[in-house]
């Protein structure tokens, strides 16, 4: 059922109709949520101003995340079904990941110093996400290491997997340890403690992250099968 | 704005540029491997 469904093809037909929505949602749920988020929404009772820095730095995080374990379940479908859809899927999200990574590390940290009057401190969260980023560099360059890529992603996606422990540890680092990053503040739809006028463009905001992803997705996609083609075609040769 | 603007400045202007650079950077990527793709059919 998956391998009939999930073939390369396919998603070239399916990507064909979701690229302009994934587009479009992205770049108005963008607007948005900019607006929303330096215009309409109030300041912060005890950050002030600084506050509207979460607007692109928790959505950053969250996707950060989420795109890691994405690449951890393609990870899975490579090694044990082998699965080709799933290889370029995995490729192609990597670089993603790491960008988010990268951006939520970068305005974490512009939030940080005003807030705690450091840029950086060793803080289990902080660290935890600097491995997610290592993790992502990782499995790139183990990747590209191999001169075969069926070879490179295997090994690839054997770190993928190890690496996954990570999320967890993400996600429990600012419970488990004493750290200086605050508690998660949005961990149910039913009552996140955060007001109404800050969560919407928040929303907005992640929304507009996750279509920026599945826009880029498609695209790096089409890029990794052309890479894939080409490779094919001058093997032949 | 106040003090803070600073911060909101570029914790903004780097998300928006990196975001903005990273897609245009994967559309170059993706045109020219379409132009190769193309030279490689064209030679065999």
């Amino acid at each position: 059922m998956i391998h009939s469904l999930a073939k390369p093809q396919l998603f070239l037909k399916w990507a064909r109709f979701v690229f302009p929505v994934a587009f479009l949602l992205a770049g108005l749920l963008l607007m948005a949520g900019l607006y929303m988020g330096l215009v309409a929404s109030p300041p912060d009772y005890q950050q002030g101003e600084a506050m509207r820095i979460m607007y692109v730095h928790v959505p950053a995080s969250w996707m950060a995340l989420f795109v890691y374990g994405f690449l951890a379940l393609m990870s899975l479908f490579v090694l044990v079904w082998r699965h080709p859809l799933a290889e370029v899927l995995a490729i192609s999200c990597a670089p993603i990941g790491a960008l988010f990574t990268a951006l939520s590390l970068i305005t974490g940290s512009l939030w940080g110093k005003p807030m705690w009057g450091a840029y950086w401190v060793w803080d289990a969260r902080l660290t935890s996400v600097l491995i997610l980023l290592f993790l992502y560099g990782g499995y790139w360059a183990l990747y590209k290491a191999y001169a075969r890529p069926d070879q490179g992603i295997r090994a690839a996606s054997l770190l993928a997997l190890v690496g996954a422990i990570n999320i967890p540890i993400i996600k429990g680092s600012v419970v488990w340890w004493n750290t200086l990053h605050q508690p998660a503040s949005f961990t149910k739809f039913s009552s996140p403690s955060i007001h109404t006028t800050m969560l919407i463009p928040l929303l907005l905001m992640a929304g507009a992250y996750f279509f920026y992803f599945v826009t880029v997705l498609i695209l790096r996609t089409r890029l990794e099968l052309n890479r894939r083609k080409r490779l094919v075609w001058e093997m032949a040769q | 704005m106040n003090s803070y603007f600073i911060y909101i400045f570029w914790a903004y202007g780097i998300s928006l540029l990196g975001l903005g650079f990273f897609l245009i950077w994967t559309g170059v990527e993706l045109r020219y491997s379409k132009i190769a793709l193309e030279g490689v059919s064209r030679e065999t």
